[in-house]
């Protein structure tokens, strides 16, 4: 029994090995997918600010191809209806998240100014540094030729706006160019708005002279002396260069976070959302908890049927044992009550049990401890057993599960011996061999009764001729067709191959008696 | 899901290299320009093999000398893709190679990846572009040469699709910003004839000249230019290879101008980097271009794409292709979406005594790709283009 248990511990290592490797890889794969999920809510949350501003870009687009807009660039010298144009502007483009409007000709010169008229009419040259950013993002768009996102400051960093130029042509002609300014508070409800993760901060972040500067951001405690600023600066480095990534990162207590950064490449910028990775994963705990649940029940349930098994089998070799004590006798009974002459052969296609009497043993009792000794002798090179010894018959059982031949090669070396031992002591010993088996899956099907058959030349018996699909046959295997071929020295009945079964048939030409 | 684990370990570890073609010339009249792609496609594949390739694919590169193959575009391209199994194809300097290979790709549905600045108006669900568009490249060029140089512009291109697309955009320009052009004229590809060329240049006295000419001829170009007029003309090239410059007169140096998605003085740490790695390989970077640096780059975002795809068809990868974005050697490069094309950062540079770039103006940003320039419709481009086809006896210009 203890053996058992060990080979029960051994069977159980394996087991655990498995499900403890399961468990890791459904973690990996559960933090991954999450880690995924994320990235692809900062990727949808980029590609949504990338087609907000490219609406916006092609807003400034039809707004510059409007007749108000090219009369605007063509008449210059005069001045046209302000008013009209501030109305405009308030109701149309206003609604659109645009703030202020800026025209320049193709000369340099400031033709319009929604909220600054002062500066109308002056040369981008002219203007004072407040104003310097124009000549700067009239410059780029009057080169490019077409609309165009920049993001910029002026000089004392309060000017912090999207700038959005395009080109004005108008007969064909390039006229000069329109800059508007977008309203942070337009972007910022396109950048920051939830995304069903409260708990995430965002920065976004522009490159200036090959630095990294944060343009807006919904973190209120952040600043450059927090302690997470270097990985922060280090996410947005990446970004803003045009990477796209997600990385882990561990505060000083040891807190973990989930950086997502993507590039945003309307307006050259560097996104980042962070998440406190204890929120996020609490989310999956439930999830994770089931995995981790489903695995213990499967646990639980190889123990459970390794044990049942284990009982299960052990109950059916008392079983087994029982047949043999009790059924056993009876069958046999059968046949050693009967007179007999003549050898006889009983033989099954599969075997786990042999048991052989020899009947009526009419010799002297130092001849009989002979051939006692031949006999044990060839029980010992078989690996058989006696096991049952009644009204003079003796039963030999396998040692362990034999295959067929095995059980007739024992069963005519000791008819051989028997043979032998009648001639050289000129007496007539008689013996029955029964070669029985009864299979596993039998013993698992609570079979009650063993399973035999008895072919000799003078009679047959078998329990499975009751319910065979061929009168006076039985099939057997090839292995017992062969060992019955090889001993025609015990004339038993012609054997019928039709060359088409791999099972040969048996024909017996005798019912039993 | 422990078997799958390994199943899945297992076939990683024998998952199939995945080929790429690289269909370029390694010698001849185009030599110098294509090589440095060739080396740069190669020290990316060394780079990606050294880490785990393509998702745990090693990268086989599978070459085609075009020169050596008698610039066979379409039986190279078909050979490559047909009969080597290349998953992707890396192919082509000049427009008309490119619109030869198109046909081949898309008959195959594979995937190909141009690196080189074109002409724009084309577009494809085979094809990624990654060099600049006329809006990331001409455009601007012409207009800060007007900024800075005058109005009267003279047009020199090779006799071939992309050169007169650039120059039908030019013209369309040029017009818009009230120029002038004093002169138009094209060469034949591999022609070095270029007396009568450069005579009426002098005669015409330009305020610059737009340079689309291809291959060796620009040496010639310049060293006949200078012999004949000694105060150098001031020259915006589309299409010289960095490569040539070192057999132009020096004299020239000064009133040399390019403009080009990549610039290698460039104190991007990406860049400095990858100058080192390719100095240490190959002994020199003054062979460098744009397009070698974008190969580069496209390699890395290949990379990306295959890690993202569930599988290596080449759709699939094409359709992951787009929105990657890198930053790159040349700054970042990003995949519009919408139409395959780069989002790239432009350089306008002139040369030093020296031979390298000197930065004039540049972008700060990538620019936005526009295919079809708007100074004209969709469907003028194309009927010019069809035009120019049927024009050259349904080929994309005079090659050979």
């Amino acid at each position: 029994m203890v053996s058992k248990f060990l080979v029960l511990i051994a069977a159980l290592i394996p087991v655990s090995i498995i499900c403890y490797l399961s468990y890791r890889i459904a973690d990996k794969v559960l933090t991954d997918e999450i880690k995924q999920g994320l990235n692809i809510f900062a990727e949808k949350k980029t590609q949504a600010t990338d087609n907000f501003m490219y609406e916006r870009t092609q807003d400034i687009y039809q707004f510059s191809h409007l007749p108000t807009i090219k009369s605007l660039f063509a008449n210059s010298a005069e001045r046209i209806d302000q008013e009209v144009l501030a109305q405009f502007i308030k109701q149309v483009l206003n609604d659109t998240g645009f703030e202020q409007v800026y025209a320049v000709n193709n000369h340099n010169q400031i033709i319009y100014a929604s909220q600054n008229a002062s500066i109308i009419g002056k040369k981008l040259a002219e203007l004072n540094d407040t104003y310097k950013f124009l000549e700067e993002i009239y410059n780029l768009s009057s080169t490019l030729l077409s609309p165009d996102v920049v993001f910029g400051q002026s000089i004392d960093e309060k000017l912090d706006k999207i700038f959005i130029s395009s080109p004005v042509f108008d007969k064909g002609l390039y006229q000069g160019s329109l800059i508007l300014t977008l309203k942070p508070e337009a972007l910022k409800r396109e950048l920051f708005q939830s995304l069903s993760i409260n708990e995430s901060h965002k920065y976004v972040a522009t490159r200036q002279n090959g630095k990294v500067k944060i343009a807006y951001t919904n973190d209120k405690a952040f600043s450059n002396k927090s302690p997470q600023a270097d990985e922060i600066f280090k996410s947005l480095d990446l970004a803003t260069q045009g990477e796209n990534g997600y990385k882990t990162v561990k505060d000083a207590s040891g807190r973990a976070y989930i950086y997502i950064y993507r590039y945003i490449p309307e307006m050259n910028m560097g996104f980042l959302m962070t998440h406190d990775s204890s929120i996020i994963y609490d989310r999956s705990q439930w999830l994770k908890k089931r995995v981790i649940f489903l695995y213990c029940i499967g646990v639980t349930a190889i123990l459970y049927l390794t044990i049942w098994g284990m009982f299960r089998v052990r109950k059916l070799q008392h079983r087994h044992e029982r047949l043999i004590e009790n059924h056993l006798p009876q069958v046999l009974h059968k046949f050693i009550d009967k007179p007999s002459h003549a050898n006889e052969v009983v033989t099954l296609d599969r075997a786990c049990v042999v048991r052989l009497s020899i009947d009526k043993i009419d010799v002297l009792p130092e001849h009989a401890s002979f051939l006692a000794q031949e006999l044990q002798l060839i029980c010992n090179v078989y690996n058989y057993m006696q096991v049952l010894s009644f009204n003079g018959t003796t039963f030999f059982i396998s040692q362990e599960e034999q295959k067929q031949i095995t059980n007739l090669d024992f069963c005519f070396a000791i008819a051989q011996a028997v043979k032998l031992f009648n001639q050289q002591y000129e007496s007539y010993v008689k013996f029955n061999i029964f070669l029985s088996i009864v299979p596993i899956e039998m013993l698992l099907l609570d079979a009650e009764e063993m399973r035999y058959d008895l072919i000799t030349n003078k009679r047959i018996f078998s329990n499975r001729m009751i319910d065979a699909p061929l009168n006076n046959s039985i099939l057997i295997t090839k292995e017992a067709k062969d060992a019955l071929v090889d001993v025609q020295a015990f004339d038993f009945v012609a054997l019928d191959d039709d060359g088409y079964r791999v099972t040969p048939k048996l024909v017996v030409d005798k019912r039993p008696d | 899901m422990t078997c799958h684990y390994f199943i899945f370990k297992y076939n990683y570890n024998k998952l199939e290299e995945y080929k790429i073609g690289v269909l370029l010339a390694q010698k001849g009249e185009f030599g110098s320009s294509e090589q440095p792609i060739i080396n740069a496609i190669q020290l990316a594949t060394e780079e990606i093999n050294q880490q785990d390739g393509f998702g745990g694919r090693k990268i086989k590169l599978v070459f085609e000398d075009l020169e050596e193959g008698g610039l066979d575009f379409k039986g190279l391209s078909e050979k490559l893709i047909r009969d080597q199994k290349v998953s992707v194809l890396f192919a082509c300097w000049t427009s008309a190679c490119r619109k030869e290979v198109k046909p081949v790709v898309e008959k195959y549905n594979s995937l190909m990846i141009y690196t080189n600045q074109y002409e724009g108006v084309e577009e494809s669900s085979h094809m990624i572009y990654l060099g600049a568009t006329p809006n990331q490249q001409l455009i601007p060029a012409v207009k800060w040469m007007m900024d800075h140089f005058g109005k009267r512009v003279y047009l020199v291109g090779s006799d071939y699709i992309y050169p007169h697309v650039s120059n039908k955009l030019a013209k369309l320009q040029i017009s818009s910003l009230q120029g002038e052009i004093v002169g138009e004229r094209y060469v034949p590809l591999k022609s070095h004839e270029l007396n009568n060329l450069i005579k009426e240049i002098v005669e015409t006295k330009p305020d610059f000249i737009l340079n689309t000419l291809n291959g060796d001829a620009n040496i010639d170009f310049f060293n006949s230019l200078l012999k004949m007029n000694n105060h150098p003309i001031p020259v915006m090239s589309l299409s010289l290879a960095d490569g040539m410059v070192a057999k132009i007169s020096p004299h020239y140096y000064s009133n040399m101008y390019s403009a080009w998605t990549y610039l290698s003085s460039s104190e991007n740490e990406r860049n400095k980097q990858f100058l080192d790695k390719y100095r240490l390989k190959y002994g020199t970077t003054e062979d460098l271009n744009d397009p070698a640096v974008t190969a580069y780059a496209a390699m890395y975002l290949l990379q990306q794409a295959i890690k993202s795809a569930p599988n290596i068809k080449p759709r699939v990868i094409r359709d992951k292709l787009l929105r990657q974005s890198s930053a790159s050697p040349a700054g970042a490069i990003y995949i519009d979406p919408l139409n395959g094309h780069g989002w790239r950062t432009l350089y306008i540079t002139n040369r030093a005594s020296d031979g390298s770039h000197l930065l004039k103006w540049s972008s700060v940003a990538p620019i936005r790709p526009v295919v079809y320039p708007k100074l004209q419709t969709k469907l003028e481009w194309e009927f010019f283009t069809y035009k120019l086809y049927l024009n050259w006896d349904k080929s994309w210009g005079k090659i050979y």
